[in-house]
């Protein structure tokens, strides 16, 4: 039976990969398909918040007690 | 030639050739599948800033939620050692919601209108997976016309253009870009330039 932190941190995982993978399939649609440089710009914020976030919650996840 | 005038000739050469690390995000040329070596774009246009306005704000707002539950259960949080799980939570919680904003914001930024000196292109972006791009020649034109609704649009001056063609069940719509009446104009330029020239 796995312990609660091992359950969070395999659920907060799980979501992580769901995001990147949704962040990705954005971030392909802005690259491939984007026209000008409206889409790059907000594919670029996408990327520094997504990681900022991203940072933020393994860092949380390793301090929860 | 003036020495001055050469250095400033080299100088502007420099500025130029030179590549910054963010120059992709200021300096671009609208380009787009297909087109043709020959072909101007006339007009490049996307939905007004307002439309996003609604679910930018709703989300923001969204995510100051967390504040509430913070300002009830304070007490609780702190009693059984929760603070640290609720933080997480409310980071999740934020991603959830830029990542719905930045989904608003992929989607408004692939559903464009471009209009050439040959052409009129509607790149509808409905989904993650769903895209259609129609198209149609300037001399299919039949007649344009403009319509704005309400006292937002009719305020920051966006609207509707919806062009008829000469087959009576096919029509193009242009929805909520800025400026329809000036655009209208400049499709109707084309067109007739476009004809002459046939």
């Amino acid at each position: 039976m796995p312990t609660t932190p091992q359950m969070i941190i395999t659920a907060s995982t799980l979501f992580l990969i769901g995001y990147w993978t949704g962040i990705f399939l954005l971030l392909y649609h802005l690259i491939r398909f984007g026209i000008g440089t409206h889409p790059r710009r907000i594919a670029f914020f996408m990327i520094i918040i997504s990681l900022l976030l991203t940072i933020l919650s393994v860092m949380l996840l390793f301090t929860i007690k | 030639m003036k020495t001055e005038e050469i250095k400033e000739i080299i100088n502007e050469e420099v500025r130029t050739q030179t590549r910054g690390w963010f120059d992709f995000l200021i300096k671009s040329e609208i380009d787009f599948e297909g087109r043709k070596q020959s072909e101007q774009i006339i007009v490049f246009t996307r939905r007004h800033w307002l439309v996003l306005f609604s679910p930018i704000v709703s989300g923001l707002m969204a995510s100051f939620l967390p504040f509430i539950i913070i300002v009830i259960g304070a007490q609780l949080l702190v009693k059984y050692n929760l603070s640290g799980l609720f933080t997480l939570l409310w980071i999740i919680y934020l991603m959830m919601i830029w990542f719905f904003i930045f989904y608003k914001l992929t989607m408004h930024s692939l559903d464009t209108w471009i209009v050439t000196d040959e052409r009129i292109i509607d790149i509808s972006q409905i989904g993650l997976f769903s895209r259609k791009v129609s198209e149609l020649h300037l001399t299919s034109i039949e007649d344009i016309s403009v319509h704005t609704k309400g006292v937002l649009q009719s305020y920051l001056d966006f609207g509707n253009v919806e062009i008829q063609t000469a087959a009576n069940a096919q029509r193009f719509l242009f929805e909520e870009i800025p400026k329809p009446i000036i655009i209208k104009d400049k499709i109707m330029h084309a067109a007739s330039l476009h004809n002459h020239q046939r």
